[in-house]
């Protein structure tokens, strides 16, 4: 079984394999646009028109990713350390992560941080928080500042519990589509910074992702 | 040469039911023999462009695994071609040498008689299941094709009854006892239980689709439907199986909307019970034939059903292939001759020798 979509890599978004070619990644990325386009009888019964805008910007977001050889390389190596670093618990810093959309993004540091293995909930906040995403709300960055907040932390604490840089933190709550990291980094920090202030972080870091994929695919930056 | 039933017109190369049989030899059928003994509507004259017909021999050639299987044929609606598709699937590998059976256990309108070209028969699983016969076998009757046998429809008992889960089970192991290497069971139209649980007790559960919206969105209701009930089946706990339950309710309060959602529900209440369903989740498995494509893009709604399957439902299905929409298949019907015995040549008809092949193929991944 397939991770759900939002979960997905590039390669399960576009169902192609790590090797494909060019050709490969163009053709995949026709045939998904067809399989979710408006007016697609496949996809129309079973997902709502949101659902199948987000899967469009998720198909767009890995083409544009994968179609081009410099971006796909860094997204490559993004993954392969996401492999590695199963079950490694390294502090990874603020400033040297690929970035969330790969298509422009700036030159990286020679080598990427680790991700961490999200620690238990921490002793520090209360087991039960006083904000909680709804189950129709989206989980923006004002979202996370305001259950922050509501828990009385401030991003130190956090940053001290979860190892993740202050600045960074303050990234995911401006939602700096400029400074974001790649996706694999970014899921796992929204959901230590999630699992801090006791809330549900597979979600919340779902619906974060989701938001941030569909606030570059309205910017343009790809 | 070998004489088909008991009408000395009808004669068939014995290609396919020797011993070891190729997989594309076909016995050859003369089609004025079809106006015979087993087979209704005699006198309709046969176009004189299918004086002799042939199963042509399909590009890809693969041995046949050896073994009985149940093949459930279903699809959500009605009106799909369900009954061609039993009907036809059942002829190609009959005329391979396999012993078929066909068994109409559509709850509503059973017909799989007059797809064959068959007059009503007089003994139905009726019959069986309210014990006028001793044996399942009695109610087997010969269709006039060698190595075809069928099992008319008992709508008149099962609609009118709620078959038990066990009582289905208790049929579906009388079922099996039929001495035969492919049984079909046509299971209607309907997402209701019993016909889910027919669907999911064979070994194969295979789905008929049209390229059109209804038709599609029914088949994924039939896909969720059928498989939150395999998972359902596997389950002792009563808190889990509650879970299953209210994800069966697509306006669940639960926000229960996909199987992923589901899968995350349990392992959150119980990490174990989340493990176990996952493995189960994983022989969940059905095949997928479109049928009346019209269009070429229409050939890629299986594929692409599969893929939405796979990527949204967490369901992996195998497509078997499309088979067009055709004049030739009406013409057939409305001669009450099986369309597979008088139109094999057609594009329809070499789909569905195909989709025969791939059925035949283990379940891929």
């Amino acid at each position: 079984m397939l991770d759900r979509p939002s979960d997905q890599n590039h390669y399960q978004v576009l169902e192609i394999s790590e090797a494909a070619t060019a050709e490969e990644v163009q053709s995949a990325y026709q045939r998904a646009k067809e399989i979710y386009g408006s007016d697609s009888v496949v996809s129309s019964s079973i997902l709502t028109p949101e659902e199948r805008r987000e899967i469009l910007e998720r198909v767009t977001e890995a083409y544009h990713t994968l179609i081009a050889g410099e971006s796909r390389r860094l997204y490559d190596r993004s993954l392969a350390e996401r492999t590695r670093s199963s079950g490694e618990a390294e502090t990874p810093g603020t400033e040297s992560y690929p970035r969330f959309i790969a298509g422009t993004s700036p030159s990286p540091s020679p080598s990427y941080p680790r991700l961490v293995e999200i620690p238990p909930r921490s002793g520090e906040t209360s087991d039960r928080p006083k904000v909680t995403l709804g189950v129709k709300e989206e989980a923006s960055g004002a979202f996370l500042r305001k259950a922050r907040e509501a828990a009385g932390v401030d991003l130190r604490s956090i940053s001290q519990e979860t190892k993740i840089g202050v600045t960074m933190l303050g990234y995911i709550e401006e939602e700096r589509l400029d400074r974001l990291p790649a996706a694999v980094y970014l899921k796992n920090f929204v959901q230590q910074y999630a699992r801090f202030l006791g809330l549900e972080d597979e979600r919340v870091a779902r619906s974060y992702l989701a938001r941030i994929r569909r606030l570059q695919f309205q910017s343009g930056d790809r | 040469m070998k004489t088909l039933g008991s009408n000395p017109k009808i004669q068939v190369s014995n290609g396919a039911c020797g011993v070891s049989p190729s997989l594309f030899e076909g016995p050859r059928v003369e089609p004025e023999a079809l106006n015979g003994a087993g087979f209704s509507g005699g006198g309709i004259a046969v176009a004189p462009a299918l004086s002799t017909v042939s199963i042509p021999r399909p590009a890809e050639a693969r041995p046949l695994p050896v073994g009985r299987s149940i093949v459930a044929v279903g699809g959500g609606k009605g009106g799909i071609g369900k009954s061609l598709i039993t009907s036809s699937l059942g002829i190609c590998l009959a005329r391979r040498g396999r012993r078929v059976v066909l068994i109409d256990a559509d709850l509503g309108g059973a017909n799989l008689h007059t797809a064959l070209g068959l007059a009503p028969p007089k003994l139905s699983l009726a019959d069986f299941i309210n014990r006028r016969v001793s044996s399942i076998d009695d109610v087997i009757m010969e269709t006039g094709i060698p190595n075809l046998g069928l099992i008319s429809g008992a709508h008149d008992y099962l609609t009118a009854s709620n078959l038990k889960y066990f009582q289905k089970t208790r049929l579906l192991n009388r079922i099996r006892d039929i001495k035969a290497d492919f049984i079909f069971l046509d299971i209607g139209a309907g997402i209701s239980f019993n016909i889910v649980d027919f669907f999911l007790l064979a070994e194969a559960g295979l789905l008929v689709v049209v390229p059109e919206p209804s038709s599609v969105e029914n088949a994924y209701r039939f896909l969720k439907m059928s498989f939150y009930r395999h998972l359902w089946s596997a389950v002792r706990g009563n808190g889990t199986r509650a879970v299953i339950e209210q994800a069966m309710d697509e306006k669940n309060r639960q926000g229960i909307r996909t199987p992923f959602d589901l899968l995350e529900a349990v392992e959150r209440k119980d990490a174990e019970a989340g493990r176990s369903l996952k493995a189960r989740a994983q022989t969940f498995r059905p095949r997928l034939i479109i049928n009346q494509i019209r269009y070429p893009e229409d050939e890629r709604l299986g594929p692409s059903m599969a893929s939405v399957c796979r990527k949204h439902l967490g369901i992996d299905i195998d497509c078997l292939g499309s088979v067009q929409y055709e004049d030739v298949v009406w013409q057939a019907q409305r001669r009450k001759k099986p369309f597979m015995l008088v139109f094999p040549d057609s594009q329809a008809g070499r789909s569905l020798e195909r989709a025969a092949v791939n059925l035949l193929r283990p379940s891929q991944g």
